[in-house]
């Protein structure tokens, strides 16, 4: 008899049969007797905002709930007119992906203007944002964005998710192609009403997009040039963008130092995650914080939060030498019991921890990991560039059977087989690393000589 | 373009092969690439490529039962062809900093592959890992912040010996 226990809209998702043992059970679940509810201490300041995993009905999709999906209230205003605002709630906050990406409908009544692109003279800029599997289609617009108190310093270039009824303008071939037939078009599909791409690099695209050439070996075109006027791409073509049309970080975009003055706070080098610990049987919501800035705080400057770099936290720097060193390029090194990962990441858009190991190959329930009672590990986390100089790190994590018991969205222990190309390789460090920890991760201006790092420490 | 042709060592049993990109025809996985003659080499064995041993290196090249053609784009990213001795590609692996264009890559296979991803979208949010294994076809696939990486092959062209992990695929 198959037993369902939760259908979840994940890195990994699945329909969850039946897992080991031989018996045919059905099971009832009646949910949590309680609800438990964690949170860290929260005060708000002039460079903070809430962070919640929370179960959102109208954004399940098809899951039985949103399990450890990051959300924050996000204000999104007119470039021109501060008074005309919107704050959108439950947009992903997403360490994996750069750029602020919201569903069009939220922001309709704002008149966002669209970006002029200026190789492209009287065009205005589409975007075709692809992830591994699905992507988003929309046209992109310039905003000004509130992270908390702060605003970007000059409006930016944001994403509008096309969920009309009918897209405004008609999904290209290429991009239905470049999503695997599945553009994410309304909030429930997505699970989010947007996604606040805050990685670790400025922008979200490349040569590819600055140069407006996505043949040679072959790219889905992402950003397009259209007529304002357009409804379908046949006149369109692919764009060439320029540095201030792309689509941005909107932490990047906050001001920058103020080379006149070191004593003004600023926020745009990077941010702190700090969540609340939660254990293996899950919570019903955990609600952390999501600190602009990577060791900017002067004590005494105002009422900002401290986002300085605990003493004895441990650190890695993300490997930067995308010529000599590919695996390690925007990645840390994880080591499991004696075997290297190259590719490893820490990223609260994931929502499990996923790596492969021969010794977790007996408990691998459709790519879960479903061992019998919670097993308790350790790994280290180490800088991704070849000529270390920071420790090995050792990192405590826990796999068990939450997701199978509970419909908590909130949980800690669940983890599965990395499936995609070097899955010996990868270990995709998803939210269960940030539960309990107060994690730094800056953001990098493609300096060589200044690579990007996380930073970790318990809260 | 052309790139240099640098036997790797330390990696067992793989040679890498000089293009001219100018002269080739880019085959699609199961079609077949052609480059220039002239500068194609036969592979060498690890063994020979032992810095150690120096005499060995004089040794007659051993043919291996596939070869390798890579392509680099200026920004750094690669795709590399599998080649049969016939020169048909049994795989391709891209490590690159934008989602390539696999309806040209895959080519024939392209539809199967659209039809699992396809499925797989239905489950809509961020999915930043894929893997598939149907009509002699396996893809996997992943990537975040804009970096991708992936494999893809056909197991019914493998040549003898050659696994996924070989290919650089679990």
């Amino acid at each position: 008899m198959k037993l369902l226990l939760r259908l979840v809209a994940l890195a990994l998702p699945l329909v969850l049969a039946a897992c080991g043992g031989g018996d045919s059970t059905t099971t009832t679940l009646t949910g949590a007797a309680a609800n438990i509810n964690l949170a860290t201490a929260f005060t708000q300041t002039n460079n903070n905002l809430r962070l919640v995993v929370e179960d959102v009905p109208a954004l399940r999709g098809f899951a039985v709930t949103n399990t450890n999906t990051l959300y924050a209230d996000i204000r999104v205003c007119n470039p021109s007119d501060d008074t005309q605002c919107v704050t959108i709630d439950h947009v992903l906050v997403d360490t994996g992906s750069v750029g602020l990406r919201v569903m069009a409908s939220k922001v309709s009544g704002l008149a966002l203007p669209p970006v002029n692109l200026s190789n492209h003279p009287g065009d205005v800029s589409h975007e075709c944002f692809q992830f591994v599997i699905g992507g988003l289609w929309g046209r992109n617009a310039v905003a000004n964005v509130w992270l908390g108190q702060q605003r970007t310093a000059t409006p930016v270039s944001i994403h509008l998710i096309d969920d009309g009824a009918t897209p405004a303008v008609a999904v290209p071939a290429d991009c239905t192609n470049a999503t695997n037939g599945s553009v994410l078009s309304t909030a429930a599909s997505l699970g989010a009403n947007g996604i606040l791409g805050i990685g670790n690099t400025t922008v979200d695209c490349g040569y590819n997009c600055t140069v407006g050439d996505y043949t040679g070996i072959g790219a889905f075109i992402q950003y397009y040039h259209c007529t304002p006027a357009a409804t379908d791409t046949s006149t369109c073509g692919p764009a060439s963008v320029a540095a201030n049309e792309i689509v941005y970080n909107p932490v990047s975009a906050l001001p920058g130092p103020d080379p006149q003055d070191p004593t003004v706070p600023f926020f745009n080098n990077g941010v702190v995650i700090k969540m609340p610990a939660v254990s293996g049987a899950g919570a019903t919501s955990a609600r952390g914080e999501l600190i602009l800035g990577v060791n900017t705080y002067l004590p005494g400057s105002g009422n900002y939060s401290d986002n300085r770099v605990p003493n004895g936290a441990a650190k890695a720097e993300l490997g930067v030498d995308y010529q000599f060193n590919i695996d390690s390029y925007l990645n840390v090194t994880t080591t499991f019991r004696g075997t290297d990962y190259p590719i490893s990441y820490l990223d609260t858009g994931t929502n499990g921890i996923f790596f492969s190991h021969p010794d977790l190959a007996g408990y691998v329930c459709s790519s879960w990991y479903c061992p019998p009672s919670t097993l308790f590990f350790s790994a280290d986390i180490s800088d991704g560039k070849a000529i270390k100089t920071n420790l090995a790190a050792p990192v405590s994590f826990q796999i068990g059977n939450g997701m199978f018991y509970t419909q908590n969205p909130a949980i800690s222990d669940n983890a599965g087989e990395a499936i995609g190309q070097d899955s010996a390789k990868v270990f995709a460090w998803g939210l269960p690393f940030f539960y309990g920890r107060q994690v730094y991760l800056t953001i990098w201006d493609f300096d060589p000589l200044n690579p990007p790092w996380y930073a970790w420490a318990p809260i | 373009m052309t790139f240099n042709s640098t036997l790797r060592c330390g990696i067992a049993a793989l040679g890498w092969i000089a293009v001219g990109t100018a002269a080739q025809a880019a085959g699609a996985l199961g079609e077949f690439h052609s480059m220039p003659r002239a500068v194609v080499f036969a592979a060498r064995s690890a063994a020979s490529m032992d810095p150690g041993t120096a005499s060995s290196a004089e040794a007659a090249p051993v043919v291996l039962p596939y070869s390798v053609s890579e392509e680099v784009r200026p920004d750094g990213s690669r795709i590399r062809r599998y080649l049969a001795p016939s020169g048909q590609v049994f795989a391709l692996s891209w490590k690159t900093l934008y989602k390539p264009n696999l309806s040209s890559l895959l080519g024939a296979s392209f539809p199967d592959y659209a039809r699992a991803a396809g499925t797989a979208a239905q489950r809509g949010g961020i999915q930043r890992q894929f893997r598939m294994d149907a009509n002699d076809l396996v893809v996997q696939s992943s990537g975040h912040l804009h970096v991708f990486s992936g494999l893809a092959y056909k197991p019914s062209l493998l040549p003898a010996g050659v696994t996924a992990q070989t290919l650089g695929g679990g």
